[in-house]
């Protein structure tokens, strides 16, 4: 195929009329420089999502642009002082950390415990992956209606769930609850984030060579030892990479959290990139809003280095 | 142990699908039946009204027509520039390559909140605000970053001889990226562009910046201005959502076994 394929190439190429020579010229240069020139696009694309709004945000930040009116003046680091001054601010970074660690911790927890049920199923295994897997598929939107449809108050299955269970002896309204609406859109994110983990992980079992297995079977070691001493040490890489990867996308995940509760009750879920968004586009002020973004952005910055070390401790622990 | 297995991976899967069928279920349900408490578990009968109000009365098909037009056109481009790049990134070592490798991880560093405001002064700017174009622009954008990710790895499995013998016959790059390349990443390509359309008409909030409440607006902004205030009207929604969802569900299932592939490639190289 792939000769036949070439063939075809070099057919065309000869059969083409010879251009003018500037032209012909000028297409050479082009070809020879193709790998080079194929990367405009994509780097334009970079620009244009990383270099002109991390400059936006840090210019912006330092001024009182608004929504409401055209032009800005510098006001120095009033926007960082009102922003860290502001306790809503930190209740939401409180938030964000709450929100970013459990969803995460959980997602790989039951990630991991769905990986190594499946890797031990013969028959069905297809049929039950393909069922794990299709939390993932869900648009944010059709997620948040289709849980907001079972917590509701009046109709909810949730109530009728729990009351069947025996948590609770009437229906609440669990997301206009403050101590449980955190709870379940950190559940919500969970549902919907294990089953990248399980996937991942999964692709990370299948890695490890069976032999190890069998020397420890013959060595008399149970379930538990394989476990600790065979599977999560060769998983180790591939999980923190997913943990780093998974991080980044909570702590900044907006949708989630905007589209079931909106932050409320109150301010009970709201995460910084919902406030950062309400100060910007709900009371206008683009330059805290900025502020805001770049604050967070050091948060994260913080929270990856921790992991790092954490991780660089460890490897290192593993070699010794 | 594999009966525990069993039970565990049984548990875990009425989780996982218990909110789609709730969904479906509901979506298919009577007026009477729905608005019901306890909640009616298996319908008696099994009725359309919802769907049929949702598609003469709202303007769903028009949604539905925006995001189509909206998410293909902007998984054409952006596959096009991602394929693009990810070939110059696997073949030819050049300065700043490493450097544009850690760009590309550096775009998911940001939150979409810092980048939302700046794309969106730029695209007014441009006259874009509320057309399809400033929404297939904002969506080539993010996009990008993660099929060129993918590609990479996908063209680095390519073996470099079946480039260099095309060379030696007297193929041009642009010959042997077309006609040899692309061919032979075709599985890879057909993966991130299904990967790249599932998150353009999954996106809510560039949409809802970008569009505002115009004509123009996707599925996720149009459902999202269903509920304006505090009656949410269940059946049609459940019947939105259902409808919303086939689509991706569809194609995802179709390439999640490549899928996972593709991203363990990226993750462990990294």
């Amino acid at each position: 195929m792939q000769i036949t394929a070439l063939k075809n190439a070099t057919d065309k190429g000869e059969r083409a009329a010879p251009p003018l020579p500037a032209t012909r010229q000028l297409l050479s240069w082009l070809d020879a420089h193709l790998p080079q020139l194929f990367l405009v696009p994509g780097v334009a694309c970079l620009l244009l999502v990383i270099a002109y709004p991390v400059v936006y945000n840090l210019i912006v930040s330092f001024t009182d642009a608004s929504l409401m009116y055209p032009g800005w003046a510098f006001v120095g680091a009033e926007n960082y002082q009102i922003a860290l001054g502001d306790p809503t601010f930190w209740t939401a970074a409180l938030h964000t950390m709450v929100w970013t660690v459990c969803s995460v911790g959980g997602q790989l927890l039951v990630g991991l415990i769905a990986a190594l049920a499946l890797e031990r199923i013969t028959r069905g295994r297809a049929v039950l992956r393909l069922a794990l897997i299709v939390p993932w598929a869900f648009p944010a939107i059709v997620m948040a209606f289709g849980w907001r449809f079972m917590l509701d108050p009046l109709y909810g299955v949730a109530n009728h769930i729990m009351m069947m269970v025996g948590v609770i002896d009437a229906p609440i309204a669990p997301l206009s609850e403050r101590a449980l609406s955190m709870p379940i859109m950190i559940l919500m994110n969970i549902w919907f984030g294990f089953p990248f983990m399980m996937v991942a992980i999964i692709a990370g079992l299948a890695a490890i060579p069976r032999e190890q297995y069998e020397a420890a079977k013959i060595d008399g070691a149970n379930w538990w030892q394989e476990f600790a001493y065979i599977t999560l040490p060769a998983l180790w890489r591939i999980i923190s990479v997913l943990v780093i990867l998974r991080t980044i996308w909570v702590f900044n995940n907006f949708e989630f959290i905007f589209l079931t509760t909106g932050g409320g009750p109150v301010d009970a879920t709201t995460t910084l990139p919902i406030y950062a968004f309400q100060v910007g586009w709900q009371r206008y002020d683009l330059g805290r809003m900025a502020a805001i973004a770049i604050v967070m952005i050091v948060l994260l910055s913080l929270l990856l280095t921790l992991y790092l070390r954490l991780l660089r401790r460890r490897d290192q622990e593993s070699e010794i | 142990m594999p009966i525990l297995s069993y039970v565990v991976a049984g548990c875990l899967s009425i989780f996982a699908l218990f909110p789609l069928a709730w969904m479906t279920l509901s979506s298919l349900k009577t007026y009477n039946e729905i608005y019901h408490f306890p909640p009616i578990y298996w319908p008696t009968s099994f009725s359309l009204s919802f769907y049929e109000k949702v598609l003469t009365t709202t303007p769903f098909l028009s949604f539905l027509w925006n995001s189509f037009v909206v998410s293909g056109l902007s998984t054409i481009v952006s596959v096009a520039f991602a394929a693009m790049a990810a070939w110059s990134l696997a073949r030819t070592r050049f300065r700043g390559r490493k450097l544009l490798m850690r760009g590309i991880l550096l775009a998911y560093l940001f939150p979409q909140i810092l980048i939302v405001i700046p794309l969106f002064k730029m695209i007014s700017g441009l006259g874009l605000a509320n057309t399809y174009s400033g929404l297939v622009l904002a969506y080539v954008t993010f996009t990008f970053p993660f099929s060129t990710w993918m590609l990479t790895a996908y063209f680095e499995k390519i073996p470099y001889e079946i480039e260099e013998a095309g060379r030696v016959d007297g193929a041009s790059n642009w010959t042997v990226f077309f006609r040899l390349v692309l061919p032979l990443a075709a599985p890879g390509i057909v993966t991130v562009a299904i990967f790249a359309f599932i998150n353009a008409w999954n996106e809510f909030l560039y949409g809802l910046i970008i569009l505002g409440g115009g004509a123009k607006r996707t599925l996720p902004v149009g459902l999202y201005s269903f509920v304006g205030g505090e009656f949410a009207q269940w059946g049609e929604m459940m019947a939105a959502t259902s409808m919303t969802m086939l689509p991706t569900l569809i194609l995802f299932l179709f390439v999640q076994g490549r899928l996972a592939g593709g991203l363990t490639a990226g993750a462990v190289r990294g």
